[in-house]
């Protein structure tokens, strides 16, 4: 997978979110986001997820463009800003009704990947008993269980303890080995340029490339 | 995809506290109908024991003239027939507003597009609005069926409020739980419509209860205004408001083309306007 993003512009009621950005992504890495508050990077995950489109500028993914030859990529997992889940139902259940949308993801696959985010498949627990860090744990989970091509990822070790941080590092790094081509915003550069093989720094919606393993 | 998500969303609306909690004061509102009939028989039986002429007294309450949905003043008809836009936006009208407010909107939009979603959504916030409201009309027919003494209305009882130029008044007359069945139809529709308006309005109020007061408004200030353009116009012998519309014998007549057209303008705006909202209009 290769994401051409040219010349992307977003403005939303004057004021101009991301600007003029250009950039090349390959998959088989990770991409680290990197940037104060309100700089744009969750706005930069959100254009490359289509959920946003650009005011001006494309976005293309193997060469089709985003809004134009498709909606939305065709194999991405994303956590960004909150986990979003059902409240009423396990976490579980709710993998269980995000994959039941494609249907390509049988419940063994579910499972297992709960157990590798340190999460109990059987807890009989509702999702709004889960504490912060269980919850980010299952939105990670959300994220990876269809084995996509392209994940995306807003600050995913947020409310995690080390060693929830130390788990979802090791999955991040063997979803790249997979083959899957990660993008990850995170304010914590300790996590963040060890786990990175190249740092995008976002500024006042402008991109700068960074350090590059 | 699009049977998969409409079953994913399916049980999603069915499956949840509110479609029960909306079900359950529908059918507390139905229950509370029944029991003013079985006290108002049950004092007509005391009073008509020595009559001759029971059979005939007993039309004013029998079942067809009793019923919730063509009663029309006893207080679990006045109440029912005021609150259903409200019953049918409960059980899932308010989804979209949540799913977009929580993000669960992108996890799931990611995985079938925007389109697919919409329509999955629809339909499923239709079907369980219009379950809201027509399955505790049903539910009051057949249990006033076990209370009231059960006769085919005919045209010349005073009691009977469906006349000429109502809809299906002749099978009302010939085939009355025919026309029973056919209206918890019409009352489904009249749910789903009411339900969907909660849709456009899931982008524009943050909070889920002003999401959900949108179709009681919208009905009630539609309903202020289709009484002045009654009293004003030649229009008098017509009912316009949706919100008595939902009611087998409202005030004045409800011909099947009136009956029909207000679905389809109601049906129209809420999928072209949902469609704008969900699929058209970017979500920042």
């Amino acid at each position: 997978m290769k994401i051409d993003i040219t010349h992307a512009t977003k403005e939303i009621g004057g004021s101009i979110l991301l600007d003029d950005v250009t950039l090349t992504l390959q998959s088989g890495r990770i991409y680290g986001l990197q940037g104060p508050n309100g700089s744009g990077k969750t706005m930069l995950l959100r254009l490359i997820a289509g959920l946003i489109r650009p005011s001006s500028g494309s976005v293309a993914i193997d060469g089709k463009k985003l809004g134009a030859d498709m909606d939305f990529p065709p194999s991405v997992g994303l956590l960004i800003e909150n986990p979003a889940f059902l409240p009423n139902n396990t976490g579980l259940k709710n993998l269980e009704l995000l994959a039941s949308l494609k249907g390509t993801t049988d419940s063994g696959q579910i499972r297992r990947t709960l157990s590798r985010t340190g999460l109990d498949p059987d807890d009989p627990r509702k999702v709004r008993k889960y504490s912060l860090g269980m919850k980010q744990r299952l939105g990670v989970a959300a994220a990876i269980m269809e084995q996509p091509d392209l994940i995306l990822l807003d600050e995913p070790t947020n409310a995690l303890d080390d060693k929830g941080i130390a788990c979802i590092c090791d999955i991040l790094r063997q979803e790249r080995e997979r083959g899957a081509l990660i993008v990850l915003a995170c304010h914590d550069a300790e996590i963040l340029y060890p786990l990175s093989d190249e740092v995008i720094k976002v500024c006042d919606g402008r991109v700068e490339r960074g350090q590059m393993k | 995809m699009m049977l998969r998500c409409l079953k994913t969303e399916l049980r999603k609306a069915f499956q949840n506290k509110m479609f029960f909690c909306s079900l359950l004061v529908g059918s507390l509102i139905s229950i509370t109908d029944v029991a003013q009939n079985a006290v108002l028989v049950r004092r007509m039986t005391r009073i008509l024991e020595n009559s001759s002429e029971i059979s005939k007294s007993a039309e004013g309450f029998s079942l067809f003239v009793r019923w919730i949905a063509v009663n029309g003043v006893t207080l679990g008809s006045n109440l029912f027939y005021f609150v259903w836009p409200i019953l049918a936006a409960i059980p899932y009208g308010w989804s979209w507003a949540e799913e977009r407010k929580s993000g669960l909107y992108a996890q799931i939009v990611s995985r079938v597009g925007r389109r697919t979603y919409f329509f999955s959504k629809y339909w499923a916030v239709f079907i369980s609005g219009g379950a809201a409201v027509s399955v505790p009309v049903l539910a009051n027919l057949l249990i006033n069926a076990l209370v009231c003494p059960y006769c085919v209305p005919t045209v010349l009882m005073a009691a009977t409020p469906i006349t000429n130029g109502y809809f299906l008044s002749e099978l009302y007359y010939s085939a009355p739980w025919i026309f029973g069945l056919l209206w918890c139809g019409v009352d489904f529709l009249w749910g789903g419509v009411a339900a969907c308006m909660c849709l456009p309005a899931g982008t524009r109020f943050r909070h889920q209860v002003m999401v959900l007061l949108v179709p009681f408004v919208s009905l009630i200030l539609l309903d202020a205004v289709c009484s002045m353009a009654m009293s004003i116009g030649s229009l008098d012998h017509l009912e316009l408001s949706p919100l008595r519309l939902a009611l087998a014998a409202p005030a004045s007549a409800n011909p099947g083309w009136l009956l029909f057209s207000l679905l389809g303008i109601f049906f129209s705006v809420t999928f072209l306007g949902g469609y704008w909202e969900v699929v058209k209009h970017e979500l920042n």
